[in-house]
């Protein structure tokens, strides 16, 4: 069964509504993701259950055109302008058109509000192209997965039809669901094909739909060259200066790569040439840590899950089960790993990781970081980066940043690792959960990711 | 020039227009510099032509507002995501609208060559006008969310009452 689903139901255009290729392409849409109905919705005027359908309709062609316009960004496009964990460890912050609509309110005013306007539209399907009734949909990629959050679309507009989430215990915003980029290119690539095929059999909408396929060629063609694609994902800096990175660090640009999807887009050469430096170590220390990484944990559980699955088994390892740690350092002696201070990459990472095929690893954290935020928030990313080392390390070079621009899914199991390995459940039960002076005190954990970790292993504040 | 100005999307259009034949446009150095600069330059003397151009706004039936005397209404045909306010239900107003609207930088062209997108606001309420590829100039206009890097500019102009549109010279 696939996951995302666009079914089109075509229909005949009705003659005053209808405008150039909207003629040959008015359909019934149906969005399925999963077992849920995006699109199930009553007339606005009505508020009979028993009124409740699955599709909306309308024209199509906006919505091709907008597929067409944004589909590098809706691939590659991996930075988000904002940051998504910025509210502590059990909130998301993927912002909706909702959102948009009441100018980003709940973001920080230090945020470029261009670059938000810019991503929003890039990842909002359908949103300036197509006046289709949809809820906002927002659609946010990884590197081999796509993650789709569903929201209410904004207030005031007055749409002639109101969304529903399926099942009634859902509310949206709805957290992320992720699924592989593949498969969504496949049923976005097919909804295109079909929607241009209807355009092209019509001769009134025939000019339309062959201009259309050149843009989409053209498009896809871009998505899926590599130079065009690093601009994408890097920006500009990185990009044109790629050739020059890859003959200078060889193989281990990859970590490089992997890193820099993990800070903001950098626009100062002077940060590129810092992160550049810190990839230059040696180390022929023992790496016991792959020994927790063997196994891999079980990717079908949520991304908090599998953290908290590897913290437990890092734990066992380790011997400490329950038990409170005082010196981080003496954990990584012990797994192989050096760590390291560095400065000059504040606002890009708190800590980082790399690791070479032969599993050698060296992971580093922001000594600015350390000095303004204290030792108990440079615990916790210095853990998350190890979370990151331990689910992602798969034999070949890996490079992984935690930050504030940390990528959405990794940074998930990134927390969840961290909190449950230096807080873990089988701790919590002997514990006063009120008393957050007493754990922070004992498991040298944050005030604030302790209660976050508290109301999501306990389900108590 | 800024460079946030040279947006990938804006050129994407062009080259479905030229049937790709660029190539790729990033790696190809000075040449390509060059060829991005003269593109953006035609781009933007199209994007005046074009607001010179005599728009047609396509009012649509279903984005007009229902107002007390509208004997109701069957579900119609087309589900919206915005209908206009009762206000804009103005023909003047609209063409006002039209004829003053920005055109988005990052919208691209449409397959006659004309502005992709174009934007106004006025009495807080942001809209868009979505070209409707017809060998005439028209533009589907609707409410939407003003996800654009205009929205300090429409901000302002959303700040206008709608006699302020009349006024203005």
């Amino acid at each position: 069964m696939k996951r995302l689903s666009l079914e089109v139901d075509w229909l005949d255009a009705p003659p005053e509504d209808a405008f150039g290729p909207e003629v040959s392409t008015w359909a019934r849409l149906s969005i399925f993701l999963d077992d849920e109905c995006l699109t199930r919705n009553h007339a606005s005027d009505s508020r009979a259950a028993q009124e409740e359908r699955d599709y909306v309709e309308g024209p199509m062609s906006g919505l091709v055109e907008w597929l067409v316009e944004t589909w590098p960004y809706v691939l590659w496009d991996i930075h988000m302008p904002f940051e998504p964990f910025a509210l502590g460890l059990g909130k998301s912050r993927i912002p909706s058109l909702r959102d948009a609509q009441q100018g980003w309110s709940q973001y920080g005013e230090h945020l470029d509000r261009n670059e938000l306007a810019i991503w929003q539209h890039r990842h909002s399907f359908g949103h300036g192209a197509s006046n289709l009734a949809l809820p906002s949909i927002t659609l946010v990629p990884d590197i081999r997965r796509i993650g789709v959050v569903v929201d209410h679309g904004p207030p005031g507009f007055d749409p002639s039809v109101r969304f529903t989430p399926h099942d009634g215990s859902k509310r949206w915003p709805a957290e992320p669901v992720w699924f592989a980029k593949d498969e969504a290119v496949a049923e976005f690539e097919r909804f295109v094909n079909e929607c241009l095929d209807k355009a092209r059999s019509s001769a009134e909408t025939r000019h339309w739909a062959d201009w259309m396929s050149n843009c989409w060629r053209s498009t896809r063609e871009q998505a899926a060259n590599t130079v065009s694609r690093r601009e994408v994902l890097y920006g500009r800096l990185v990009a044109d200066a790629w050739d020059e990175l890859q003959t200078r660090l060889g193989e281990r640009s990859q970590m490089l790569a992997g890193i820099l999807l993990d800070t903001p887009i950098l626009k100062e050469r002077e940060s590129l040439d810092r992160l550049v430096n810190e990839l230059y170590w040696e180390s022929v220390r023992p790496s016991a840590w792959k020994e927790i990484a063997r196994n891999a944990i079980d990717g079908a559980l949520p991304a908090y899950a599998q953290g908290y699955a590897l913290a437990t088994r890092a734990r066992e390892f380790l011997g400490i089960r329950a038990k409170p740690f005082l010196d981080l350092s003496n954990i990584f002696g012990f797994m192989g790993i050096p760590l390291a201070a560095c400065s000059g990459v504040s606002g890009l990472l708190r800590a980082a990781v790399t690791s070479d095929p032969e599993g050698r690893a060296r992971m580093l954290y922001d000594d600015d970081f350390s000095k303004s935020a204290g030792v108990l928030p440079t615990r916790f990313s210095i853990s998350a980066v190890l979370g990151r080392l331990l689910a992602e390390f798969s034999g070949g070079y890996l490079g992984a940043a935690h930050g504030s621009a940390s990528r959405w899914e990794q940074t998930q199991r990134a927390n969840a690792f961290a909190a449950e390995f230096l807080l873990p459940r089988a701790a919590l039960d002997a514990l006063d959960p009120n008393d957050l002076d007493h754990i922070t005190h004992v498991y040298g954990i944050s005030k604030s990711a302790a209660s976050w970790h508290v109301i999501n292993r306990l389900g108590t504040a | 020039m800024k460079t946030d100005r040279l947006q990938p999307g804006t050129i994407f259009m062009r080259r479905g227009l030229r049937g790709a034949q660029w190539g790729n446009w990033y790696g190809e150095g000075a040449a390509a510099l060059l060829h991005r600069l003269g593109a953006l330059g035609r781009l933007k003397r199209k994007m005046m032509e074009g607001s010179r151009e005599k728009k047609v706004v396509r009012c649509k039936n279903y984005h007009r507002p229902l107002k007390k005397d509208d004997p109701g209404q069957l579900r119609a045909r087309g589900d919206v995501k915005s209908r206009c306010p009762a206000w804009a239900d103005d023909e003047r107003l609209r063409t006002l609208l039209l004829a003053e609207a920005i055109v988005d930088p990052d919208g691209g062209e449409d397959s006659h060559g004309r502005p992709r997108r174009l934007w106004n606001a006025v009495n807080d309420c942001y809209f868009i006008g979505v070209s409707t590829n017809e060998a005439e100039a028209a533009y589907n206009c609707y409410p939407e969310t003003p996800a654009t890097r205009l929205h300090r500019e429409l901000a302002e102009r959303a700040r206008r009452s709608v006699e302020d549109i009349f006024d203005c010279p």
